[in-house]
């Protein structure tokens, strides 16, 4: 169901290009936690500081540094 | 009395003379006179009396007049006593209102710098927050190299998976 809205691949957001292994890595944990088997396109995004982010179609995944910035924020100004 | 001088014919017509004239005076002269003095007496008597009234009737309206300033003093003394005390209530209600009005005023002003003080303080946390954020950002960006950046992927793609697919 996720693939279906994917557009045939995998989006994942970097500050810098992600290593053959981390790619295989990844490849394989979404293949087993959430059924999808698509290309991945790398995206290099400063702006994200570190970590990455993975976008499946409506599927997002924040892992990123900004994302953990930003909950913080969110927690601090309550 | 020949010898004497004395004419009896004549004194005898001098007697009737006299006695006729004692009872035409009387008669005509003395009896007016007597009731003229008599009525004059009276209104003497009269006025006096008339007198002694009135200097009664003027003794007593002047009591009368003294009772009178004498009560009215009596009232204006009870009115301005009166008027003191309503003054002395008045002014203590306008005290008392006045307190009231302050200790709201004053209330209010308390509240009014809790509120901005509360807002201010807020204020303040949010920009620390806000800059605290900009300088780790800034940081990040400048010491983490290549190595720390493959680590915390690395340490991401972990966490990744453990995420299940709802």
């Amino acid at each position: 169901m996720i693939e279906e809205k994917a557009n045939n691949k995998i989006v994942i957001r970097s500050v810098i290009p992600l290593t053959s292994k981390q790619l295989e890595l990844i490849k394989t944990e979404l293949n087993q936690n959430f059924k999808v088997d698509l290309p991945i396109e790398n995206v290099i995004d400063k702006s994200i500081l570190g970590g990455l982010t993975v976008n499946i179609g409506d599927l997002f995944i924040d892992a990123s540094i900004l994302g953990e910035i930003n909950q913080l924020k969110k927690i601090l100004l309550v | 009395m020949e010898n004497l001088g004395i004419q009896p014919i004549q004194l005898l017509a001098q007697a009737i003379n006299f006695l006729l004239l004692l009872y035409i005076l009387k008669k005509y002269l003395y009896k007016p006179i007597l009731k003229i003095l008599d009525n004059r007496k009276k209104k003497i008597e009269e006025g006096l009396e008339y007198t002694e009234k009135t200097k009664i009737e003027f003794e007593k309206s002047e009591k009368i007049k003294q009772e009178m300033i004498e009560e009215a003093k009596q009232e204006a003394q009870k009115l301005l006593t009166e008027a003191k005390k309503s003054v002395k209530k008045q002014q203590v209600l306008i005290l008392e209102d006045a307190e009231a009005q302050a200790k709201v005023l004053l209330n209010k002003a308390k509240k009014d710098i809790d509120v901005q003080r509360i807002e201010m303080e807020k204020d303040i946390h949010e920009q620390a927050v806000k800059i605290a954020l900009r300088i780790v950002e800034k940081v990040i960006k400048e010491s983490v190299d290549d190595t720390s950046h493959h680590n915390i992927i690395n340490k991401k793609i972990k966490e990744i998976a453990k995420v299940k697919n709802d």
